[in-house]
């Protein structure tokens, strides 16, 4: 099996019009030794443990090769370098990526190969490897995202989760407040938090506030941090839509540039939700 | 002529009480609803041949549940139906807010109008309302209105008329008919049709929201910018207060003991009147009314310039700023408004309370109010600390600390002894800020003014009679120590000697004060004048009223210039030029410094003001009244013991 895909190798570098060498074969089959992800740094370790002597910038060279042949593929980024995992002989899964703290779930389940294979066969098509992926927020993410209103900061905008059913919270209901609403906190003072929505503006104690779930959609100043034309996530995009007409519109052209520009480098994007 | 009872509903500061303003002009009246202190404020105005009565309710956000008393009283008033229109009063920038109120009040079955109040807020921040529409789907008349100019006004008393004669009650087809048959709550979403039917009315253009209300709240709520300017403002409203009235005060008295008293005695006697008779009717009618009457420039401009602060949306958000301090007394920050009103009077201040929802925050703070110096103890402590004290500066402020200290104090230990919960929830509205008309300003300055000489007036106007009396009765008596006043006197100085107030004329002022603080002057006044040998100066006319012109003149410039001065020219000790032989020196031999000290002390302390004692007795019963008075009476002796003897060995 290891034999005939390096076999394989040699014969796409000399298409190539590449220079075989010991080097590369070597990385290979380290790389084909590893399950999981991988990022160059650990792959450097590998082959050092072994007593070869391979340098981290032939490593480097290699890589892309590896991801031109179909071998590899980069699964993520975190920290300003890519990880990778094995493409070759790996049955097909699902990877869920978190936008924000970049951890990777593999989802492996016999029905996704299944249905893969179902649609290989009905389209007449040749499989080489597989590449399914799928961004969103991780359960940890997720949880911190959720907070109450009273663990917020001046300046912080938040859905309103939900308003339990209390007297005190169906006050708050005729005082304006609705499920599903932005609200901004203007300003915390000691026990006390005094929040915008729509024209008004509504002082609320701690206490009550810990009672009021919401979900943190962005603060005031990291809206001017990010440059909106990286961002080309439709549900994203709708939620700050609702915030300022203004912004929006403007936002909404940039949409429509994007649409015709389509490659966004993913790498960019993790980085971009990482900071969010 | 018929009549139509109107009921004025609506959510808190839209802006109902302009509109009434507007709509009745002198009619206004300020009382209570039966058996609460609960504000009611009413007014009629006459159109077409019909008396239209108003009643304004306090402000509620839903007809669902009551957390305060005053909501309480409101849903209570709006369910019994004992009126023939709703006038139901919109804030328009809050429309959807407002709608939701709307929705219940449509349930009320009662012909309604909708006034769309504050609709030039609404346009500045780009909503449109369009209210034909609105009326269309709520059948009842919708009239835009502009409460601070009173635009619309004319067509809502129209448009009540009609809503009165073809009995125009609300109907809105998508709300479950409420059937007798089907008592279960309805789970009827009412903020879904609010949202709806906001939206179905209203439309909000692009316009940045960047308003002046946002600006100002950046620096006045900043929560250490905040606090400076908190100070900076209350120091402005006191020295106002007191330096703009104080030129006024003086030249009311001297314009009333100098002037009214003196010519009608001359007047009378030329007459031939008895001679009981002119003394009754020259010192003790002329005096009492003068006594009153030097009360209003002070409470005028406190009125004025609270009302101003209350009305502009600033005293909200001091309850906002200052609750990190007050709830470590597990007090809300509204608490803070009633304790600062307490400074000007404390009679108002416990009416304040009413902002309270809890009763046992309303009864913790009701029992600090009367240790705060209201302005008629300032009244009191600056002619003392004037007379007696190098820096009486530092002397008012240091009893105004002492004041405060011991509020505190007590609201520490009936905060523990209340078995007190957790803090119960606070929740408040911030309207944006405003600028008050003046003349609805005036007008509730004027009915502030118009109570306090009704109810406080003439209980100070009978005190001063009643004292002249003691003090001249049995008549013909000219040994003053033989009057009944001094009778009494004599008494209560034996019990007063601990404190160094032994002597019978201090233990005779005290009585008085009793039913008001500021009575202890006057009363001392009218010991010392009887005390002095008849003087038989002679009154003319013409000379005595063109004094009294020149010295008004003097009152307003002196009142104009007292605001380029930085500091409260209250706390001056200079101006004391003008009568040579007045109270004040007579006072200054009564005393000695550490009786002075004790005695101030003590009216410090006790809860010496009847109106004061009977507002509590009526917020909070009999037993809870009578228990911090005697509580204030023996913390204010053992206190004034404490100074008498302490200042007496540190002096000599």
């Amino acid at each position: 099996m290891k034999e005939e895909i390096l076999k394989n190798f040699r014969d796409f570098i000399r298409k190539k019009g590449l220079k075989y060498t010991s080097e590369r074969e070597e990385i290979l089959q380290e790389i084909l030794s590893i399950e999981g992800h991988f990022d160059v740094d650990e792959l450097h370790q590998r082959l050092r443990e072994k007593k070869k002597k391979i340098s981290k910038p032939s490593i480097y060279r290699s890589i892309p090769l590896f991801k031109e042949a179909g071998y590899i593929q980069e699964v993520y980024r975190q920290d300003g370098h890519a990880h990778y995992e094995v493409t070759i002989n790996k049955s097909p899964h699902l990877h869920f990526l978190c936008l924000r703290c970049g951890k990777v779930e593999e989802i492996v389940d016999p029905e996704i190969e299944r249905l893969i294979q179902q649609k290989e066969i009905e389209s007449g098509f040749k499989l080489v490897t597989h590449h399914l992926e799928s961004f969103g927020l991780c359960k940890n993410c997720q949880l911190a995202d959720t907070t109450t209103l009273a663990h917020l900061e001046k300046g912080e905008v938040v859905e309103i989760l939900d308003l339990p059913s209390d007297v005190m919270c169906k006050k708050l209901l005729a005082m304006g407040f609705r499920k599903g609403e932005l609200l901004k906190v203007v300003q915390v003072c000691g026990r006390t938090i005094l929040v915008e929505i729509g024209n008004s503006r509504i002082v609320i104690n701690k206490e009550l506030a810990e009672k009021i779930p919401v979900r943190a959609v962005r603060t005031e100043k990291q809206v001017e941090d990010v440059p909106c034309e990286l961002i080309n996530k439709e549900e994203n995009m709708e939620e700050i839509c609702v915030l300022e007409e203004k912004e929006a519109c403007m936002m909404q052209d940039e949409k429509a540039s994007l649409q015709n520009n389509k490659t966004c480098p993913q790498g960019f994007l993790v980085k971009l939700f990482s900071k969010l | 002529m018929q009549k139509i009872r109107v009921v004025l509903a609506g959510n808190p500061n839209v802006g109902k009480t302009s509109l009434l303003n507007h709509l009745c002009g002198t009619t206004l009246t300020i009382g209570n609803f039966p058996g609460v202190t609960v504000e009611k404020k009413e007014g009629r105005a006459f159109f077409q041949d019909y008396e239209v009565h108003f009643v304004d309710l306090p402000g509620i956000y839903t007809l669902e549940f009551y957390t305060s008393l005053d909501e309480k009283v409101a849903v209570e008033y709006l369910n019994q139906g004992e009126y023939d229109v709703i006038l139901n009063v919109i804030e328009s920038p809050k429309l959807e807010r407002d709608l939701y109120l709307t929705i219940q009040l449509v349930q009320l079955n009662k012909p309604m109008v909708v006034a769309l109040n504050m609709s030039d807020e609404a346009e500045a921040l780009g909503i449109k309302i369009d209210e034909t529409r609105l009326s269309e789907l709520l059948k009842v008349p919708v009239i835009k209105t502009e409460g601070r100019h009173g635009k619309g006004v004319k067509e809502l008393l129209s448009a009540i008329l009609t809503a009165h004669h073809k009995k125009l009650i609300p109907k809105l087809s998508m709300l479950p008919v409420q059937s007798v048959a089907n008592p279960e709550p309805s789970t009827f979403d009412f903020t879904r049709l609010a949202q709806g039917l906001a939206k179905e009315v209203s439309q909000k253009s692009l316009i940045p929201k960047r308003n002046l209300s946002d600006f100002i709240d950046r620096l006045l709520l900043h929560p250490v910018l905040g606090i400076f300017f908190f100070f900076l403002i209350y120091y402005l409203v006191f020295k106002m207060v007191f330096d703009l009235s104080l030129p006024f005060v003086e030249f009311l008295d001297g314009f009333f003991s100098n002037f009214l008293s003196k010519g009608l005695a001359h007047l009378l006697t030329n007459w031939g009147m008895p001679e009981f008779l002119v003394e009754f009717l020259g010192s003790a009618l002329i005096g009492g009314v003068g006594t009153v009457l030097t009360f209003v420039p002070t409470i005028f401009f406190m009125f004025l310039f609270i009302t101003f602060l209350e009305t502009s949306g600033y005293l909200p958000r001091v309850a906002f700023l200052m609750d990190r301090f007050t709830h470590r007394l597990g007090l809300h920050g509204h608490s803070v408004i009633p304790l600062l009103l307490s400074f000007g009077c404390n009679v108002p201040a416990i009416l304040a309370l009413r902002v309270i929802p809890d009763l046992k925050d309303r009864l913790v703070v009701m029992a600090m109010i009367p240790f705060m110096s209201c302005s008629a103890r300032l009244v009191v402590f600056s002619f003392f600390a004037i007379i007696f004290f190098k820096n009486p500066l530092f002397v008012i402020l240091g009893l105004y600390l002492l004041g405060i200290f011991f509020a505190v104090l007590t609201g520490f230990v009936l905060q523990r002894t209340l078995s007190k919960k957790e803090l119960s929830h606070f929740v408040m509205d911030l309207p944006p800020y405003r600028f008050p008309s003046l003349n609805m300003l005036f007008r509730i300055l004027w009915l502030h003014l118009k109570s306090f000489l009704l109810r406080a007036g003439t209980i100070i106007f009978a005190i001063s009679v009643v004292v002249w009396l003691l003090l001249n009765l049995p008549w013909g008596e000219k040994n003053l120590e033989n009057t009944y006043a001094a009778r009494i006197g004599k008494t209560v100085s034996h019990l007063f000697s601990p404190l160094g107030l032994n002597d019978w004329r201090i233990g005779t002022s005290l009585i008085p004060a009793l039913l008001a603080r500021e009575a202890i002057i006057s009363t001392l006044g009218v010991i010392l004048e009887e005390e002095k040998a008849e003087k038989a100066t002679p009154f003319d006319w013409k000379q005595t009223a063109k004094e009294e012109l020149y010295s008004f003149i003097e009152a307003l410039k002196k009142g104009l210039t007292s605001l380029i001065t930085p500091y409260p020219s209250l706390f001056d000790t200079d101006d004391e030029a003008k009568d040579t032989q007045t109270t004040k020196d007579k006072i200054r031999g009564l005393f000695t410094t550490p009786q002075a000290l004790s005695f101030l002390v003590f009216i410090l302390i006790y809860m010496s003001c009847m109106a004061t004692l009977a507002t509590i007795w009526k917020e909070a019963g009999a037993s809870y009244a009578l228990f911090f008075f005697f509580y204030s009476l023996i913390l204010a002796y053992l206190l004034s013991t404490l100074t008498y003897q302490t200042s007496r060995l540190i002096l000599s």
